[in-house]
């Protein structure tokens, strides 16, 4: 099982610095934020199950760069078939990167639906992606990243992660929509 | 002798040049029998991308992600889609306030005869009143000046606008 910051840390450190990030909402997201990133990033936040297909439309927008998402499973499966969509869009220019703990980590750590039964990475490589991996080993699970990354295709990771407590922090200063002003001014180049 | 014969026109074109002065040469789509013709010529269009959903909130998440990254985007979908993704749309209107255009083909009214269309012909303009998410009715070619005024209106606004098509929006039955 691998801990979070650590794999936060190890995309931070081999993801290329003009990508840009759609973090999901949840642990993942906090993972990304607290590591400083310098790549651009979105938080895509509530509403839940949309954050795959949010980075999808940027993917389109921005064809020309490497999109990456960072989230959770119970994010994910509260849309599973957005992996087909995926699929069916032809993009080339994005990696979907999954905490996969089984569990609701903010919401208390409740447990997902069939926990012990699936996988998410046979799961997308049935739905067409053409790649999909799984790590939990702490000892390779920097090269099983920077593999990842290199694809030059859409590319779905899953990666076990080990409960940690996760709580909310205080209210954030700024809004949603202040966020989302400033992503957009970043890509525009206006900051 | 006999009535003068009228020749069906496609509603199809008209109304991906109402998308094209909107800037918007992305649609995402889950369809429905009376979008099928202009399904059809998104697809065929070369200057337009067609991306085909599970779930119609999917789209809303595409034209959410496409507007960040500076492409218009819009939503064709049915009714029951657009009463599916009323969390995403509140979200998108007032959470990210993110402008998107969704075509909806407006099933359950009287231009519908199927028992199953009527439930959605009965509440879907009072969930988008109670939700606060601005709509116009497309009755016809006439009103296909809508689909750029809508857009505008959506950026103005930074939320979500909808477009409710009728079927003679959508297919000129040559009556």
């Amino acid at each position: 099982m691998l801990k979070r910051n650590l794999v936060g840390s190890l995309f931070r450190k081999h993801l290329k610095p003009d990508a840009l990030v759609i973090g999901g909402l949840g642990s993942a997201g906090r993972t990304w934020r607290e590591q400083n990133a310098p790549q651009a990033t979105y938080y895509a936040s509530d509403p839940m199950g949309v954050g795959v297909t949010m980075a999808l439309g940027l993917a389109l927008a921005q064809p020309h760069r490497e999109i990456f998402y960072i989230g959770g499973d119970g994010d994910l499966v509260m849309n599973l078939g957005c992996l087909l969509t995926l699929v069916g869009s032809g993009v080339s220019n994005l990696k979907i990167a999954i905490f996969d703990n089984r569990r609701y980590e903010t919401g208390g750590g409740q447990s997902l639906a069939a926990a012990d039964h699936y996988s998410l990475s046979e799961i997308a490589r049935h739905a067409g992606f053409p790649y999909a991996a799984a790590a939990a080993d702490p000892a390779s699970v920097e090269v099983a990243i920077e593999t990842f990354l290199a694809q030059p295709t859409l590319a779905f990771m899953a990666l076990a992660i080990a409960m940690e407590a996760s709580p909310y922090g205080p209210p954030p200063q700024w809004s949603q929509a202040e966020d989302r002003a400033v992503f957009m001014r970043k890509l525009a180049g206006e900051m | 002798m006999g009535s003068a014969s009228t020749v069906p026109e496609r509603r199809a074109p008209g109304i991906v040049a109402g998308l094209k002065r909107a800037g918007i040469d992305l649609v995402s789509t889950l369809p429905d029998a009376w979008l099928g013709d202009l399904i059809s010529e998104i697809e065929a269009d070369p200057a337009m991308t067609l991306i085909r959903l599970t779930r119609e909130d999917e789209g809303l998440g595409i034209c959410a992600g496409a507007y960040l990254g500076g492409r218009r985007a819009a939503l064709l979908a049915q009714n029951a889609g657009l009463l599916l993704s009323t969390n995403v749309l509140a979200g998108l209107a007032f959470h990210h306030q993110i402008p998107a255009l969704l075509m909806i083909a407006n099933r359950g009214g009287p231009e519908d005869n199927q028992y199953y269309h009527a439930y959605k012909g009965r509440v879907t303009e009072p969930v988008l009143s109670a939700m606060g998410i601005p709509y116009h009715h497309v009755k016809g070619p006439e009103d296909f000046r809508l689909i750029d005024g809508a857009w505008q209106q959506s950026v103005l606004y930074r939320m979500p606008v909808v477009l409710l098509l009728s079927r003679n929006a959508l297919y000129d039955e040559g009556r």
